[in-house]
């Protein structure tokens, strides 16, 4: 994959979606046992409707971050870096469910040696409703700039340093 | 009903000591962890794919230093002291990453939100140690009810006390 310059990125850039379902039983179990969770509302239909009065089996919030963090990554390449990511679980997406995650440009931030790009970001079912509204912090560098610090240091001015949660 | 009472309240800024998490980043682990998060990058499994890049190995995805804390060999086993409780929820120690859970009974527990802040990628055979606390415990009415607010933070550092990444999570407890 070709690497991603601050310079060639306009704000309103979309990122291509990616697609990850449906999600089935399997892939929750799957998660579940990578994680060592055993949290019944992923794979005890009977206890997390009877019990605990959720509407079916639960895609895991840890599972769904798990996407959004793949698609900042690949967006970042090997020289850039996913700095911060931030995002609420406001919806509960069921087994069975087809996620699209997406994220959007929404301002560029001009550093000294590179550059943050700020996302607005989330995850939709394919009914088109939002589950995970959020925000990213990616650092890319410049085309005839300095390689990014690796590991990252973070940089003096943090554009969400006192921003409301 | 308000649940927020002053035994709850103790619990704000309780924070662990610094726990060495029970094993090593495994290639093995890493692989499973990959597959099931359906994410194939080949940085994740091959010294050949990270040849000439800043990773000095093969390293494991974001978040993974997040799914390090596991039950210690030998140590007190919940799912078993309590597989016949029809209230186990199965939810264990890793869910409050290390952290005494709040002297809740029958309070379904939910997963509100993350912010995670992230300076390098953990590597093959590296080993990882956190550290957590209770930053904030609120509470909120909604139109579903009163619910708890539980904010986790957790730092996850290497050997030299470097952090790996900063992950916060909200937990939500009806």
């Amino acid at each position: 994959m070709s690497q991603r310059f601050f310079d060639d990125i306009a704000e309103g850039f979309e990122l291509p979606k990616l697609r990850k379902g449906p999600l089935t039983t399997v892939h929750l179990m799957r998660w579940s046992a990578t994680m060592e969770n055993w949290h019944k509302i992923h794979y005890d239909e009977r206890f997390t409707v009877e019990h605990d009065k959720l509407p079916g089996l639960l895609v895991n919030g840890s599972f769904k971050q798990q996407f959004i963090l793949q698609m900042l990554k690949d967006f970042a390449g090997l020289e850039g870096w996913c700095w911060k990511a931030k995002f609420q679980f406001r919806a509960m997406d069921v087994v069975g469910t087809t996620l699209d995650v997406w994220a959007r440009v929404k301002r560029k931030i001009p550093l000294e040696s590179f550059g943050l790009v700020e996302l607005e970001l989330g995850i939709t079912n394919l009914e088109g409703r939002e589950s995970t509204p959020g925000m990213a912090l990616v650092a890319l560098p410049f085309r005839d700039g300095p390689r990014i610090p690796y590991p990252f240091v973070a940089p003096s001015t943090d554009p969400w340093s006192g921003a409301k949660e | 009903m308000p649940r927020l009472n002053d035994e709850i309240r103790k619990y704000i800024g309780m924070e662990t000591e610094l726990q060495l998490t029970c094993d090593p980043v495994e290639r093995g682990a890493v692989r499973r962890y990959a597959q099931a998060i359906m994410d194939i990058d080949p940085i994740y499994m091959w010294d050949d794919a990270v040849k000439g890049t800043r990773y000095a190995k093969p390293v494991a995805p974001p978040l993974f230093p997040n799914a390090m804390l596991r039950l210690p060999y030998g140590e007190r086993d919940l799912v078993q002291e309590r597989a016949a409780d029809p209230d186990f929820d199965g939810a264990v120690g890793s869910s409050t990453l290390g952290l005494p859970p709040l002297p809740l009974t029958n309070s379904p527990l939910l997963n509100g939100g993350t912010e995670v802040e992230l300076f390098r990628f953990a590597e093959h055979g590296e080993q990882v140690w956190l550290k957590s606390r209770y930053k904030d415990i609120y509470e909120k009415e909604t139109s579903k009810g009163w619910f708890l607010f539980l904010l986790i933070e957790t730092d996850f550092l290497d050997r030299d006390g470097q952090l790996i990444m900063r992950f916060r999570k909200t937990q939500i407890r009806r």
